[in-house]
C-alpha cells in the first residue's frame, strides 16, 4: 500500500488515539458548536433546528442523501450563509460578528466544485489558502514553506507549475485540499472530498485526513462513501430532509442508516481488522 | 504510482516567489515605456524633424522654446503621448478588474455598458448645446462635455451595480445588465443623431471615434488625476481578485470581504474608464486586449497583472497613436479606429486557436 508512504501521514497510527466518542468533549476544547442551528432558503426550510459539537481531533462525517442539507450545514459552519435561526461557535466565538478573516483564520472550507477563470497555477491556488495569513502584498517564505508542506502531504508537488484548470478532477481536488491545509486553521470543512479520486488517493486521502485529526485538528466532511466514513469518522451524523437523523459512532449510525439512504447495508470485516460496507 | 513516491522527496522551495518576479515584470515593463514615452513624441502628424530643429536652433544659440519644433513638441505631441499613456494605462486596468470581478474574460469597459453610458452622455450635451450654456459668466465649453460623458459613465455604472445586486444570476448578472445597457445607450444615441442636424451630426460621430485630437495639459491632467487614484484604489485588492477567480464563496472562505472588494474595485474601475473616455472618447478593445495578452505572458496573477497592464497599456496605446498619426501622413486616423483593427483580428485569432486561448485564459 504505497499511499501509505504519503509523509502527512506519518505516524498517524502511532500518534494518541482521537478523543473516543463515549464520552463526549468537554466545552472548553469544542471546535465547532451548532446551538439549534436553523436555515431557510425562502420558504423552504433547509435545516431543521440541528445542533451538533466538535472537539479537536474528532473527524465527523455527514452522511444523506443528495438534498438531505449536508452542503448547507458545512456552508453555514464556514459562514458562507448567515443562519436563520440558533448560532454557530467556533472554538467558543459567535460567527455572526466576526470579520471574513478572522473566519478564514479558524475554519477552512472545500467546496464540492471549484473552478479557476484564470489561468493559475497549482502552487498559486495553494498559495491562495495563506491570504487570511500573510499580511504582506507578497507571500513571505513562510507562506511558501506552508504551501509546500500543505503539497507534500496531498502529494501534489510535482504539479506545483501546472494550471490549475488542467489538471483532471481528482488532482484539482488534492490541490483544493492542500489550500485548505495551507490555511492552517484548527477547523477543516470538507464537501465530498473523496468525489472523483482514483481508489489510491481517495484511500490516501483518506489517511491524510487522519493524520490531520491526529494533529489536533477537527474536521467534518459530507461524503457519499460509505466506507471513507467507516474508516476514518469517529462519529457520523446522518441528515434526511434537513433534519438530524442519526448521530453517534459511525458504525451505529451506518446500521441504521440503509433505509434511511435508501438501500440495504452489508457490513463485514477484513482479516486485518478494517471494517467494509456494501451498499445493495 | 510513480508520482505518489516521488513526492516523499520533498524539494525545497526553490521558485522565486512572486515578489522577486514583481520587481524584475515591473522594472522591464516600466523600461519599456519609458522607452516608447522617449522615443513617440519624435513622429507626428508633420514630419518635421524634431531632433534636428532643435539641435539647429541649439547651434545657433537662438531660444530653443521658440523653434517651430518646440512648439510642436511642447504643445502638440508631448500632452498628446501623455494623454496616450494616460488612458491605455486606464483602459487596461479597468479591464483587468472587470475581467477579474464578473469572472468572464470577456467582460471590460465596453460590454460592461460604461463606454456607452459616457458616449450617450457626451452626445446629449453636443446636441442640446450644453457647451454654450453659461455658469458665472462664462461658457461651460467642454467642461460640459466631458461632465455629461462623465454623468453618462456614472449612471450606467449606478444602473448596472444595482441590478447586478439585486439579481439571481451571481457575476454574469452583471455582464448581462452592462451589455443591455449599452444597447440601449447604442439606441438613444441612434435617436439623437437622427435629431440632429449636420454640424452636431459630425462631431458626435467625430466624438464616437475616440481619439486623442487636440490635447492640452489640462486634458490630461483631468485624466492623470482619476485615473492614477483608481490605480491606488486597485492595487490593495489585487489578492482579493486572485481569489475571486475562483467564485465568490470560495473567495470568501479564503478570507475576503467579497462585498467590500466588489465595491471598491468596481468603482476604481469604473472611475478610470468614465475619466479616459470623458476626455478622449471611446477607444475601444484596449481593456481586452492589453490584459489579455500579458496573462500570457507573466500569469494569472493580479499583483503582477494589474501594474503591468497599467504600464504596458499605456506603452501599447501610445504605440497605436503614434502609428495612427503617421500612416496616412498628413491625415491622422482616429486611434479607436487602429485599435479595433488590432483588437478584433486578434480577438478572432484567439477564438479559433486552442492553443493561443489556452495560453491566455484556460
Amino acid at each position: 500500500m504505497r499511499c501509505a508512504e504519503l509523509a502527512f501521514c506519518y505516524s498517524a497510527a502511532q500518534m494518541s488515539p482521537p478523543p473516543s466518542t463515549a464520552t463526549p468533549p468537554q466545552a472548553a476544547a469544542q471546535l465547532l458548536q451548532l446551538d439549534a442551528a436553523s436555515f431557510r432558503y425562502g420558504s423552504k426550510v433547509v435545516l431543521r433546528q440541528l445542533s451538533l459539537s466538535v472537539a479537536a481531533g474528532e473527524a465527523i462525517c455527514l452522511l444523506g442523501e443528495n438534498g438531505a442539507g449536508k452542503s448547507t450545514l458545512l456552508k453555514l459552519c464556514a459562514g458562507l450563509l448567515r443562519l436563520s435561526g440558533g448560532r454557530v461557535r467556533i472554538d467558543g466565538r459567535d460567527l455572526d460578528g466576526q470579520n471574513r478573516a478572522a473566519i478564514a483564520r479558524s475554519v477552512a472550507y472545500l467546496p464540492q466544485e471549484c473552478t479557476h477563470v484564470f489561468p493559475f497555477t497549482a502552487l498559486e491556488v495553494v498559495l491562495m489558502g495563506r491570504y487570511a495569513r500573510s499580511r504582506t502584498p507578497f507571500e513571505s517564505a513562510d507562506d511558501l514553506r506552508a504551501a509546500e508542506a500543505a503539497m507534500v502531504a496531498t502529494d501534489v508537488v510535482n504539479l506545483r507549475q501546472r494550471p490549475f484548470n488542467q489538471l483532471s478532477g481528482g488532482e484539482r481536488r488534492r490541490v483544493l485540499l492542500a489550500q485548505a491545509l495551507a490555511q492552517d486553521t484548527p477547523l477543516i470543512l470538507l464537501d465530498e472530498p473523496t468525489a472523483g479520486l482514483d481508489p489510491a488517493h481517495a484511500l490516501a486521502l483518506g489517511q491524510a485526513m487522519h493524520g490531520i485529526c491526529a494533529r489536533g485538528k477537527a474536521l467534518v466532511f459530507a461524503t457519499h462513501d460509505l466506507n471513507l466514513a467507516s474508516r476514518f469518522a469517529q462519529r457520523s451524523l446522518l441528515l434526511h430532509d434537513g433534519e438530524l437523523r442519526l448521530s453517534g459512532p459511525t458504525m451505529h449510525v451506518l446500521e441504521q442508516a440503509g433505509p434511511l439512504l435508501g438501500v440495504q447495508l452489508h457490513f463485514g470485516t477484513l482479516p486485518s481488522g478494517v471494517p467494509y460496507v456494501i451498499p445493495t | 504510482m510513480s508520482g505518489l513516491s516521488s513526492s516523499r522527496v520533498a524539494e525545497p522551495p526553490a521558485l522565486s516567489t512572486s515578489s522577486q518576479r514583481f520587481r524584475r515584470l515591473l522594472l522591464l515593463s516600466a523600461a519599456l515605456l519609458l522607452v516608447v514615452l522617449a522615443l513617440a513624441p519624435l513622429f507626428g502628424s508633420s514630419d518635421i524633424s524634431v531632433l534636428r530643429s532643435l539641435l539647429d536652433a541649439a547651434l545657433a544659440k537662438q531660444p530653443w522654446q521658440h523653434s517651430p519644433a518646440a512648439r510642436v513638441l511642447l504643445y502638440g505631441r508631448i500632452p498628446r503621448v501623455l494623454a496616450a499613456a494616460l488612458a491605455g494605462a486606464g483602459l487596461s486596468i479597468a479591464g483587468v478588474a472587470f475581467q477579474a470581478l464578473l469572472r468572464n474574460p470577456l467582460a471590460d469597459p465596453f460590454t460592461l455598458g460604461v463606454s456607452s453610458g459616457s458616449s450617450l452622455g457626451a452626445v446629449l450635451a453636443i446636441r442640446l448645446g450644453w457647451e454654450s450654456l453659461q455658469l458665472f459668466g462664462q461658457p461651460l465649453g467642454e467642461f460640459a462635455l466631458s461632465g455629461c460623458a462623465l454623468a453618462g459613465a456614472i449612471a450606467v455604472v449606478a444602473l448596472v451595480y444595482v441590478v447586478g445586486e439585486r439579481g439571481s444570476a451571481g457575476p454574469s448578472t452583471l455582464l448581462l445588465s452592462g451589455v443591455t445597457l449599452a444597447l440601449l445607450a447604442g439606441a438613444l444615441i441612434t435617436a439623437v443623431l437622427y435629431t440632429a442636424d449636420f454640424a452636431e451630426t459630425y462631431r458626435i460621430v467625430r466624438w464616437q471615434m475616440g481619439d486623442l485630437d487636440v490635447m492640452r495639459y489640462d486634458l490630461v491632467l483631468r485624466m492623470a488625476v482619476p485615473v492614477l487614484f483608481a490605480m491606488l484604489l486597485l492595487w490593495p485588492h489585487a489578492r482579493d481578485l486572485n481569489a475571486l477567480s475562483a467564485g465568490s464563496d470560495a473567495a470568501a472562505g479564503l478570507g475576503v470581504d467579497v462585498r467590500r472588494a466588489t465595491r471598491v474595485v468596481y468603482l476604481a474601475a469604473s472611475l478610470a474608464v468614465a475619466a479616459v473616455v470623458s476626455v478622449a472618447g471611446p477607444i475601444g478593445f484596449v481593456g481586452l486586449l492589453v490584459p489579455h495578452t500579458l496573462r500570457g505572458l507573466v500569469g494569472a496573477d493580479h499583483r503582477l497583472l494589474l501594474p503591468t497592464s497599467a504600464l504596458c497599456g499605456a506603452s501599447f496605446l501610445v504605440l497605436c497613436d503614434t502609428l495612427a498619426q503617421v500612416m496616412f501622413r498628413p491625415a491622422v486616423l482616429p486611434v479607436g479606429v487602429l485599435t479595433a483593427s488590432i483588437g478584433a483580428p486578434f480577438f478572432v485569432a484567439l477564438l479559433l486557436s486552442r492553443s493561443l486561448r489556452r495560453r491566455l485564459w484556460v
